[in-house]
């Protein structure tokens, strides 16, 4: 009863999103303003009923339907409530069913959010997000049914895999999925413009904020698996190139060059036709992505296994690419850029390196992810990537980015005064040098390292720098423009760019992070019996004893007593453990971390003898990892600074200031820091 | 005038990194076989690392004293060519396990014996986020 509810309530969502792109496309040829009108209604009933039908499937979970096949296999009776929660988007129909609502929901706040004047670049907008809302209903209601029914009803279901029972596990799927889809709205107005042919700014304007969104999004979502990955997985690493994580980060990487592009579009009218092919492409990958983790295309990936969707996936795949770019390429003389690049040495030439980097890296990852099977379509042979592929040829161009987040920072906008820029740079580098200069005394001696790290604190030093430069600038400005004095009104008036400034410090912290735990991590795998220890670079761990219990029929707890000594000295016990599930047949290690903002120790314990008490551990000390997360944090931070809303009051202020404000202005301050610049780019309300 | 610039830093940063590509396949690309194809390749790859998939048999022997673990696969697709494993090691993924497939990287020595440095599982039909790869870094 519950299954066919839920069904026909996909059924008809597709009929009426099938409805909507029709009485758009028809309202829009004939100017007909009723058959517009119904057509963003049925987006927002469609919202409504994808709604109903992901509650419906909600409720199976919760009150165990489990003739609904999808129920039986992702949910169980002692699944406590957050995990039956997390099971609609623990499997394939499940998480392609979450992507469709997050759509829809999406699709629906674009059109109530538009106004009288967007009219003609929302409707175009909206066919493109109904026609994609209706390529995954197509899906869930032919190809994965999420409420399939059985014939025979099991009294219980298969359960969550107990690997995946982590609070991670309740926000990593849904942001790596919701992140994909918020995409589809910069994507759906870039097409909308091109076919409109309003090829001015209005289409990223609208699309920013999503941008941003969904940029954040699959950020954290990616670094949420890291950080899963790195305490729960127990393998010592957060990151291993495995195609499903590429999946993840080769969209975000060519979010992070739209959104620079986007900047570039604006404020210099360059860039246009660059701009409409990363959001083309960024779009295409988070499809893409989507499909990798489905298919079968590779081999040495964790998929769904066969389940019959290839066929569409492609040809959507097709269509984006093929369709995309044909209207790219027939609209590119309309979109050729006013401006030009005056000086690779500019602002304008740093944000054109790093689109150029950030593609070229996507382009290497995603040559690395598919190699294996370009190989096995080409050749007899099959072959596997190894992982030092993706650090070998990333490593050089992420220092590269990193580089530019600082000194983009510290260069104007056009061409630029060398000498003035030199004389910002100087104290910076002048900080970074000391720094790494006191780690070489210190004992450092990795020149890859010393180098990534005078980089990473030449971002941090130089974003400072230039901040504290900015709010002293700003004061002098402030006596003539009647810009805000206090520091809280003056950050938010430029809020776009500070927050862009905590960003680039985040990257910086994580690359600090990354190449202290890439480079000089240590391992060791130690056989010990009770009492004995094992000592790895300045720790001495000491294998205490093992508890063997039995806290339920379906669990086995075994539990490795640590004591930890540092130069000598005690400084804790550590309790690697391995739960054993006797129902899935599945052991789950607990990895012991302790860590500090200087390195972490991490002990596995990934074997035992229950009558000996021998164990195996395997022990790591990971650098600095720490910041890793840190920077995350940071990240984060700065993300929602640049997505917040711009407070009503400053958006106005341009409009009284400006004019007034020009002539000093020039004479006082670069382009870069010009204020009112700034607040024309602000003024986007969403 | 305006895209010459564009197109060189294009051109400049696209040859470095396909050469950096080229450098990096050369260095990392690892053969990959079924555990039948590899059987049957025989003195051929013999210390080469490789990789090989296979299922894993029941009857998995662990020696804690060794931290060494040796058991069988198979090959997926004719289910009868086996291959015994051994792995010295503590980076075994909580998903290997009898009737997981597996790849592995190692040798496959003259005795007959695949030596692994690693072994990966892949859950089939099960959405494991992350990988669970017993691999270093």
């Amino acid at each position: 009863m519950i299954a066919s509810l839920g069904y026909a309530l996909l059924v008809v969502a597709l009929l009426v999103s099938v409805f909507s792109i029709i009485a758009y496309l028809l309202g829009s040829r004939q100017k007909n303003a009723g058959l517009l009108s119904s057509g963003r209604m049925g987006v927002i009933i469609g919202f409504a009923l994808v709604t109903l039908a992901f509650g419906t499937l909600a409720v199976a979970l919760l009150t165990h339907h489990f003739e609904i096949a999808y129920v039986a296999q992702h949910s169980s009776l002692e699944l406590p409530v957050p995990y039956l929660i997390s099971a609609l988007w623990a499997g394939n129909e499940g998480s392609l069913f979450f992507w469709c609502w997050v759509l829809t929901l999406c699709s629906a706040l674009v059109v109530l959010q538009s106004r009288k004047s967007e009219r003609e670049l929302v409707n175009y907008a909206s066919i493109i997000l109904s026609a994609v809302t209706s390529f995954f209903l197509i899906l869930l209601v032919l190809v994965v049914n999420p409420f399939k029914t059985q014939a025979v009803v099991p009294a219980n279901g298969a359960g969550l895999n107990p690997l995946l029972e982590n609070p991670a596990m309740i926000i990593h799927p849904p942001l790596l999925l919701a992140g994909y889809a918020i995409f589809a709205v910069p994507f759906a107005f870039g097409i909308a413009a091109l076919i409109t042919r309003r090829l001015d700014d209005l289409w990223v304007i609208k699309s920013r904020s999503w941008a941003i969104l969904s940029w954040i999004t699959l950020g954290i979502g990616n670094l949420i698996g890291a950080w899963w990955a790195y305490v729960e997985l127990g393998w010592g690493g957060y990151w291993a190139w495995d195609p499903v994580e590429n999946a993840g980060l080769m969209p975000w990487l060519v979010a992070t060059a739209f959104l620079h592009s986007v900047i570039m579009q604006r404020r210099r009218g360059m860039f246009r036709v660059w701009t409409m092919f990363l959001v083309i492409l960024t779009f295409w990958l988070t499809i893409f992505g989507t499909f990798l983790t489905r298919s079968n295309i590779l081999k040495s990936v964790h998929t769904f296994g066969t389940t019959g969707i290839e066929p569409y996936f492609v040809t959507m795949l097709a269509l984006i690419l093929i369709g995309g770019f044909w209207l790219l390429a027939n609209r590119s003389r309309r979109l050729s850029g006013q401006n030009e690049i005056d000086s690779l040495i500019s602002r304008d030439g740093s944000f054109l390196l790093n689109n150029l980097l950030l593609v070229a890296s996507t382009f290497a990852i995603f040559l690395g992810t598919m190699f294996p099977a370009f190989a096995s379509w080409f050749n007899q042979q099959d072959v596997s990537v190894g992982k030092n592929f993706f650090n070998m040829v990333n490593a050089p161009i992420f220092i590269a980015i990193v580089l530019l987040a600082g000194l983009c920072v510290l260069i104007g906008w056009k061409k630029v005064n060398l000498k003035d820029f030199n004389r910002r740079m100087l104290p910076p580098l002048v900080i970074s040098v000391l720094i790494v200069v006191v780690l070489f005394i210190a004992g450092f001696r990795t020149w890859y390292a010393l180098i990534a790290y005078l980089f990473c604190f030449f971002v941090i030093m130089a974003t400072i720098w230039q901040w504290f430069g900015d709010l002293s600038r700003r004061r002098v400005v402030s006596e003539e423009t009647s810009m805000p004095e206090s520091a809280g009104p003056r950050f938010w008036a430029s809020k776009n760019r500070y927050g862009a400034y905590i960003v680039h410090m985040g990257i910086a912290l994580i690359s600090i992070g990354i190449i202290g735990s890439s480079l000089f991590d240590q391992d060791q795998t130690a056989v010990l019996n009770p009492g004995n220890s094992t000592t790895l670079k300045q720790y001495t761990i000491t294998y205490d004893s093992l508890d063997i219990t039995q806290p339920d029929v379906n669990k086995m707890l075994v539990v490795a007593n640590v004591s930890v000594m540092k130069n000598g000295k005690l400084i804790g016990t550590l309790h690697p453990q391995q739960t054993y599930y006797a129902a899935q047949d599945q052991p789950v290690s607990e990895v012991a971390i302790r860590t500090n903002v200087s390195e972490d120790l991490y002990v596995i314990l990934s074997g035992w003898d229950s009558t000996t008490k021998t164990a195996n551990f395997h022990i790591l000390v990971n650098p600095l990892v720490m910041w890793l997360w840190i920077g995350s944090g940071v990240l984060l931070l700065g993300g929602l600074v640049c997505f917040w809303p711009q407070p009503l009051n400053t958006v106005n202020m341009p409009v009284t200031a400006a004019p007034k404000a020009q002539a000093p202005i020039k004479k006082s301050v670069t382009p870069a820091q010009n204020p009112n610049t700034d607040q024309r780019r602000n003024s986007n309300r969403r | 005038m305006k895209n010459k610039k564009f197109i060189i830093g294009g051109i400049i940063i696209g040859a470095a990194v396909i050469v950096l590509v080229i450098l990096g396949l050369k260095t990392s690309l690892t053969p990959y076989y079924e555990v039948a194809a590899l059987v049957s390749k025989g003195s051929a790859v013999y210390d080469k690392t490789v990789n090989v998939g296979g299922e894993v048999l029941p009857g998995i022997e662990r020696n804690v004293s060794l931290a060494e673990i040796k058991f069988q696969i198979v090959d997926i697709t004719d289910g009868v060519t086996t291959l015994n494993v051994v792995y010295h090691g503590s980076q075994v993924p909580d998903t290997f396990k009898e009737a997981a497939h597996v790849i592995i990287e190692g040798k496959y020595t003259s005795q007959g014996i695949f030596e692994a440095n690693s072994i990966t599982t892949k859950c089939a039909s099960k959405y494991i986020p992350a990988t669970t790869t017993g691999a270093s870094k």
